[in-house]
């Protein structure tokens, strides 16, 4: 196992998508930060003799909304990076030398939720950069650092869990176009629009409210978002996103043990 | 007793019904180069896939190294399955870097090692992309070597190749056996190509093997021969030993005589044998060469 991560973390550092993803999600970052203080300052001007006020933009609020920036990035990055042991045909190097498919597919799950978690990270502290650059980073909560700390580590959770869902898509699909044009659809889906769609169909079906957002992993990256969180909240995220990654990671690994290569 | 790296016991495989691999007995001793040969089609690849760990066979089973515990045992065998299969952004090296970190080798020296084994020694900074055919099949032989496996099993590794490659590659094979005692399983279509290095020899048609013959045996069949058949042969056995002494002869069946080496003319034999009573129904003077051995048995033809 650990040679197996030895091998996958070598070829992922050696892999340009990982560079050109990392170096896009960065870039993204710091133009949709500038674009969302341009538009803050243009709508504030706009509503200076109405009740309306934007949010203050500071590096706090931009820690607690960019954590979901990073995803296109590294979904695309997924795709590409498992697909093409496929495509290549280099899977078949590592299984003909007797290494168990379980292995190989967690090997590939720790190095891509490494990736995810670098991408995430760095979208989310360019925004913050920029934001506290700007206008500062904004009143510090109270247990900043402990509170700071549960949020990194939820919010790695989350990112893990996400990350197992585009793993398994990948080991399902196998083509390398195939998996990024589904991996991009799930990130189209995975939206609040298609949260609020749910909610509304299952309030249609059952007559009554039904809250989706609580059992939607994707969710969880702006709900887990937060220094306030109770604990009702974050172990009902925590069950949501444990099982996700259980769920997705047993679907993928059934279907790679089952599948001819 | 005899040791074998690979042995399969009734290996079966069919996709959506139908049989593609049909209950296979196959045994590679240790040392051997073992020819593997059959059609396009044949059911080669399945099978190496099979022992891979690429495919699970529908009926079966195999062991590797007379043992049965097979994720373990293919630590010691290294493969190339049809293509190579290579990381194309990669260099030489750095594709036997991935292997290495992946069979835990840390010695760096092995790869230079393998590369200058493989004549790869002076690709540099070029990717594994812009290596011709020849260049990429040496590489994967190379990588197939890493970790220094006791049974290298290498799926058409001259296809494509052109004749100095192939040559190449086949020196290069030889050599892996004689130098580095590794047993070989290689599949190749180029019959005379095998026929130079192979010790031992598998010919599957339409999923079924239907002879393994070792190379002595494959000689001594392909060998010069004046095949008679008669009606009786043991009397007809008789006169040739003792009437124009032939020795070097064999029965192959109730009614067929084959003569080897240096034997008088046919129609001689003919009538001598025609007036000791014996009824000759023919003679035919087989002059057969190794590839047309192996086509005819392809093809499903017996070769007495």
């Amino acid at each position: 196992m650990i040679n197996l991560l030895k091998a996958d973390l070598y070829k992922l550092f050696k892999n340009k998508s990982f560079y050109i993803c990392l170096v896009l999600s960065i870039l993204f970052s710091y133009m949709g930060t500038m674009i969302n203080f341009a538009y803050n300052s243009f709508s504030n001007a706009q509503s200076m003799y109405s009740l309306l006020q934007m949010p203050e933009l500071n590096g706090i609020y931009m820690f607690k909304t960019s954590f979901r920036g990073g995803m296109l990035f590294y979904s695309i990055f997924i795709a590409i990076f498992i697909a093409s042991e496929f495509s290549w045909q280099t899977i078949k190097n590592i299984v003909s030398r007797g290494f168990s498919r379980e292995k190989i597919y967690i090997s590939k799950l720790i190095s891509c939720s490494l990736v995810s978690i670098i991408i995430t990270f760095s979208y989310v502290l360019v925004a913050v950069l920029y934001a506290t650059i700007k206008s500062g980073f904004g009143k510090l909560p109270s247990h900043f650092v402990l509170n700071l700390i549960r949020m990194i580590l939820l919010e790695c959770l989350v990112v893990i869990s996400i990350t197992s869902l585009f793993v398994m898509v990948v080991f399902l699909i196998k083509g390398i176009a195939g998996s990024v044009a589904t991996n991009l659809l799930i990130n189209f889906f995975s939206g609040d629009l298609i949260v609020l769609g749910i909610t509304l169909l299952l309030e249609k079906m059952f007559k009554k409210d039904v809250d989706v957002n609580k059992y939607w992993m994707f969710s969880y990256n702006n709900i887990f978002a937060s220094f306030s969180l109770s604990n009702d909240v974050v172990f009902r995220g925590i069950v949501v996103c444990v099982l996700s990654l259980v769920v997705f990671t047993a679907i993928g690994i059934i279907s790679f043990k089952k599948r001819d290569i | 007793m005899m040791d074998f790296a690979l042995k399969t016991f009734g290996l079966t495989k069919s996709f959506s019904g139908k049989i593609v691999l049909d209950n296979v007995n196959l045994n590679v001793r240790k040392g051997d180069i073992y020819g593997f040969i059959g059609k396009n089609g044949a059911g080669k690849t399945t099978l190496i896939k099979i022992v891979a760990g690429l495919l699970k066979p529908t009926a079966g089973s195999l062991e590797l190294f007379s043992s049965s515990d097979l994720n373990k045992q293919r630590t010691r065998i290294g493969t190339i399955i049809e293509n190579p299969s290579l990381y194309p952004n990669f260099t030489a090296k750095e594709n036997l870097r991935v292997q290495c970190k992946l069979l835990g080798v840390s010695d760096e020296k092995v790869i230079d090692k393998l590369l200058d084994i493989v004549g790869l020694s002076d690709t540099g900074r070029k990717k594994a992309k812009k290596f011709s055919l020849g260049m990429k099949q040496r590489l994967s032989i190379a990588m197939a070597l890493v970790g220094d496996p006791e049974f290298l099993i290498l799926d058409e590794p001259i296809n494509g190749l052109d004749p100095t490659g192939i040559k190449d590659v086949r020196d290069l094979i030889a050599k892996l056996n004689s130098e580095y005692n590794k047993t070989i399983l290689i599949s190749c279509h180029l019959l005379g190509e095998l026929a130079k290095i192979a010790s031992c020899y598998g010919v599957i048609n339409e999923g079924k093997l239907v002879k393994e013959i070792t190379a002595s045996e494959l000689e001594e069949a392909c060998k010069e021969c004046l095949c008679i058949k008669v009606d009786n042969i043991e009397k007809a056995c008789d006169i040739l030993e003792n009437k124009i002494n032939i020795t070097n002869y064999e029965s192959i069946n109730e009614d067929t005589i084959n003569i080897y080496g240096d034997f008088p003319n046919s129609a001689s034999i003919n009538s001598e044998l025609l007036s000791a009573g014996v009824g000759v129904n023919s003679i035919i003077k087989k002059d057969k060469d190794v590839e047309a051995y192996f086509i005819d048995l392809m093809e499903g033809k017996t070769n007495d």
